[in-house]
């Protein structure tokens, strides 16, 4: 019934889970991941199908757990590749959305995102994929009610052994970061609400527009046909495209790094 | 077929999606920053606004229309040489490099809740001026203080720059005496304007909201002059004889109160010199009523005895250890030594140092100080006002963040605590502390009136838009009452109507919603011989008693020392070199404002000469612990059915 099935079991330390500016705001964590997929491909015609994937994940956060999360959705898309031949591009459109519940409740609320991709072969090594897309969430919190567009670029390398691949991201539009209530984080803010995801810190957190870069570089090694580790660098640099009447007296942008490591299973 | 079955399969899945994106709706604890505070529907909004407005015929407030602004900018700039910010920056000698000039940056936990960014001068020839931006983060939830305020004024963020105040002390256009002047202007063009906005509650026009808290008055614009122009009032108690010196004064900096930053130069400690420095100008424009071996006191002039005598230059002495201000840094003074006395600590303590004192003390002259609350006696002769104006009311205290801070305060208690024990109901049936805003019936003072229709009106009520009116009793306390109906007894204006001579008492429930006040009564006393008419008394008649040759214009004159602020003789008043009808128009108008249409029987018409907080005591025929109708009342009767009936000319 199903084509594919995929666990992933992956352990992430991020380095500023607040994703905030100021040495004095910055928190970092540790999580667990479970992410479950599992696709129904619906073919068309000879150069069309359609792929059904349910999604599931969660997150367990060890300081923070606020930050921790179970997620369910759905992600239509709808795939052509006008032949069969090696170098041939496949396009692709596609619609997601997933619904979420945090242990902070904030957050809880759903995420949706439509886009349109292509991949294909260069060469018999290199492959790449770009997607541009529209992605909107909705939260109890207005400061999660969020909306950007994110154009992404990804190459991968094989080797002999696995597969090294890049990835390159600019999402323009809502970003959320913590903070203290200081005239800089009030500035940029669009709304803020105190963050219950870290009790204690008196953190708000708010929404801003910003440009943000994120670039991946990892490592897929394959334990078998079915199974491979995977490790990952993710960096996030995210600079707020509003304009302060005042020196801040300080770079405005923050930068988040994730390094995970994640096992994959495929059934 | 395929491709048309497909794109149905995502546009179905993509709908599903959508349809699934639940959340949103915000939380209650969200915060846009810029919003306007939400202001409660029943919340008091008389915030800044003198308890006397001067309400119109129309209803409107003359104090807080453009015209007031613009008449009061007329008398104290009348050439228009300080219409902008960069204007009045060069009339006051900012930046020449001439005088004493620095600047001082802190936030105003009390007042007004700004990050505050003065810049204060002292000009060679004694003259002060003061530039002060004012900071506000708006949040959308309870307007009130922030640190952040005060950081956007040491970075002097213009995005939280609300409005710009500028402030002098320098002679009229004519000379004389300095005075204290108040502009306000625009944040982006530097332009003077008409109206500020200082605590989230809207515009207010000028000088309104400054000299309100700041010692002023807000007697009435005078009618047209023969060029259709209408004048800021001429009070004659104000030494510079100037049209627009409404006596107001320059408040002292408590320094205590206020809150600094940790930033080098910020700092309290970086700025207490400049502050003490700026209290030391402040207290050379206060007039000082005794001469004074101290040298701080050199640079004031005598105090003339109509007028404020330098009250506050007390708190600026004992913030920096009395006379010679021998300390380099304010300290907070204790409760005065007769507040001491009297036992009443607490109550200043808690009530009139954090809530009262900051405006009070910039009031009262040297006939009659009892408002300046300097004692616990003169606090006291005010419990009847304090009682309404706090506890019923909610337009004391005067400004919102003050306001909201004593409700939330120990002080609102302690304050309940005294009212209680002068006989006022500040507490309801529980014990618990009554707050403004709920339904109070006011269906006007007892007065008497002649057989026939009698207009009531329950526009005095307060927080209530329905109203019951009933007759309890006719005369000798006979029930059922004959001889008298009401009609349109559910009405805020029902008529009454007596075709018998007596005491009639009529009670009135005002409510909102579901809320009722407690039931008021009135006393009409019924009785055809009264002479005039209620409804026909004009200010001829009024004008008739004020100059009957008795009492009133022995002060109310120029030609004495007393330094009244209104004369009630007839005198060239539009200087037109001649007595006219014009005059007498103007003379109407100075009376007609000496009537508070919000609350009439708070009005001084009425008061003052019916002996509360008067230097010429109670007057002839104003004796209103007479009953109405009572020939020992007879004048009071007179003004206040003048009064009731809309004070026509």
């Amino acid at each position: 019934m199903l084509d594919r099935v995929q666990i992933d079991l992956g352990y992430t330390y991020d380095d500023n889970v607040t994703r905030a500016r100021a040495d004095d705001e910055i928190l970092w964590d540790q999580l667990f991941a479970l992410n479950l997929s599992a696709s129904r491909a619906l073919p068309i015609d000879d150069h069309a199908r359609f792929v059904v994937t349910g999604l599931f994940s969660g997150e367990k956060f060890i300081r923070y757990n606020g930050l921790s999360n179970l997620s369910g959705g759905l992600e239509a898309e709808l795939q052509y590749r006008q032949s069969g031949a090696f170098d041939a591009m496949t396009l692709a459109a596609f619609a997601r959305g997933w619904l979420a519940d945090y242990a902070s409740h904030l957050r809880d609320g759903s995420h949706f995102s439509v886009g349109v991709g292509a991949r294909g072969a260069v060469t018999d090594r290199i492959g790449i994929s770009a997607e541009l897309a529209r992605n909107q969430r909705r939260a109890k919190s207005e400061v999660w009610d969020l909306a950007d567009y994110s154009a992404r670029l990804d190459l991968d390398y094989s080797l002999d052994k696995g597969t090294l691949y890049l990835g390159g991201e600019y999402r323009r539009g809502d970003t959320v970061s913590d903070g203290h209530a200081t005239l800089v984080n009030v500035s940029l803010a669009q709304v803020f609400v105190l963050d219950d995801a870290f009790p204690g810190k008196q953190l708000f957190a708010y929404r801003s527009d910003a440009g943000t870069w994120v670039s991946t570089i990892g490592y897929n090694l394959p334990l078998g046909q079915q199974a491979s580790i995977d490790i990952s660098w993710r960096r996030a640099q995210s600079t707020p495209t509003g304009q302060l009447g005042f020196d801040a007296q300080s770079s405005l942008r923050y930068v988040d790094n994730q390094y995970s490591i994640v096992f994959l299973k495929r059934f | 077929m395929a491709l048309a079955r497909t794109l149905g399969w995502v546009f179905a899945a993509a709908a599903t999606l959508v349809l699934a994106a639940c959340g949103g709706g915000g939380s209650p604890n969200d915060v846009h920053p810029g919003a306007d505070p939400v202001i409660a529907q029943d919340e008091p909004k008389a915030f800044l606004l003198f308890p006397n407005p001067q309400v119109q015929p129309d209803g409107s407030l003359e104090t807080n229309t453009p015209a007031y602004a613009q008449a009061y900018y007329d008398a104290i700039d009348p050439d228009k040489t300080k219409d902008t910010l960069a204007k009045w920056r060069a009339a006051n000698g900012f930046d020449t490099g001439t005088g004493t000039q620095f600047t001082v940056v802190f936030g105003d936990t009390r007042d007004l809740g700004f990050g505050r960014r003065i810049t204060a001068r002292q000009n060679i020839d004694g003259t002060l001026a003061f530039y002060v931006e004012n900071y506000l983060i708006k949040t959308g939830a309870a307007y009130g203080f922030s640190p952040i305020n005060l950081e956007a004024a040491i970075v002097r963020d213009p995005n939280a720059l609300v409005y710009v105040a500028g402030i002098e002390f320098s002679p009229g256009p004519a000379g004389g005496a300095s005075f204290a002047k108040f502009y306000n202007f625009n944040v982006a063009t530097g332009v003077r304007e008409n109206t500020a906005d200082v605590d989230g509650r809207g515009d207010k026009a000028m000088p309104g909201p400054c000299i309100a808290c700041h010692g002023g008055r807000a007697d009435a614009l005078t009618p047209p002059d023969t060029s259709g122009k209408r004048h800021f009032p001429l009070l004659l108690n104000a030494v510079s004889g100037a049209r627009g010196d409404t006596l107001a004064q320059l408040p002292p900096m408590e320094v205590d109160t206020f809150q600094f930053s940790t930033t080098p130069g910020f700092t309290r400690a970086d700025q207490e010199a400049a502050l003490k420095t700026m209290n030391r100008m402040i207290l050379c424009s206060y007039p000082l009523p005794a001469p004074s071996a101290s040298p701080e006191d050199a640079c004031r002039r005598t105090a003339s005895v109509g007028e404020w005598q330098g009250a506050a230059a007390a708190l600026i002495k004992e913030g920096y250890g009395g006379d010679g201000l021998p300390n380099p840094a304010y300290a907070a003074s204790t409760a005065p030594p007769s507040w001491v006395a009297a036992g009443q600590t607490s109550l200043y303590e808690t009530v009139v140092a954090p809530a009262c004192r900051v405006c009070h003390q910039m009031r009262g002259t040297g006939r009659q100080s009892d408002i300046g609350f300097a004692t616990f006696e003169k606090f006291q002769s005010y419990a009847q006002r304090t009682f309404a104006t706090v506890i019923n009311r909610g337009n004391m205290p005067l400004a919102e963040l003050v306001y909201s801070a004593f409700h939330a305060s120990p002080g609102e208690a302690v304050l309940a605590d005294f009212l209680v024990g002068q006989g006022l109901p500040a507490r309801d049936a529980s014990g618990a502390v009554l707050r403004p805003g709920r339904p109070i019936a006011d269906p006007g003072p007892d007065r008497v009136v002649r057989q026939g229709d009698t207009r009531l009106s329950a526009s005095n009520s307060l927080f209530a838009d329905a109203y019951a009116w009933s007759i309890v009793s006719g005369p000798n306390g006979a029930t059922p009452v004959k001889g008298a109906t009401l009609t349109d007894a559910n009405t805020a204006q029902p008529t009454f109507n007596a075709t018998t001579d007596g005491t009639y008492v009529l009670s009135l429930v005002a409510s909102k919603g579901s809320a009722r006040s407690a039931p008021k009564s009135v006393s009409l006393v019924v009785k055809n011989t009264l002479t005039p008419a209620p409804g026909v008394i004009r200010f001829s008649d009024i004008k008739a008693a004020l100059q009957d040759g008795k009492e009133c214009q022995g002060c109310h004159n120029r030609a004495t020392p007393l330094k009244a602020p209104i004369d009630f003789t007839d005198y060239d008043r539009d200087g037109d070199g001649g007595i006219t009808p014009t005059d007498d128009a103007w003379f109407y108008a100075e009376i007609r404002s000496r009537i508070n249409f919000e609350e009439i029987v708070a009005s001084p018409l009425l008061q003052k000469p019916a002996g509360q907080h008067h230097f010429g005591g109670l007057g002839e025929g104003f004796d209103a612990s007479q009953a109405p109708g009572d020939p020992a009342r007879a004048k009071y009767d007179l003004f206040l059915n003048w009064a009731l009936n809309g004070a026509p000319q």
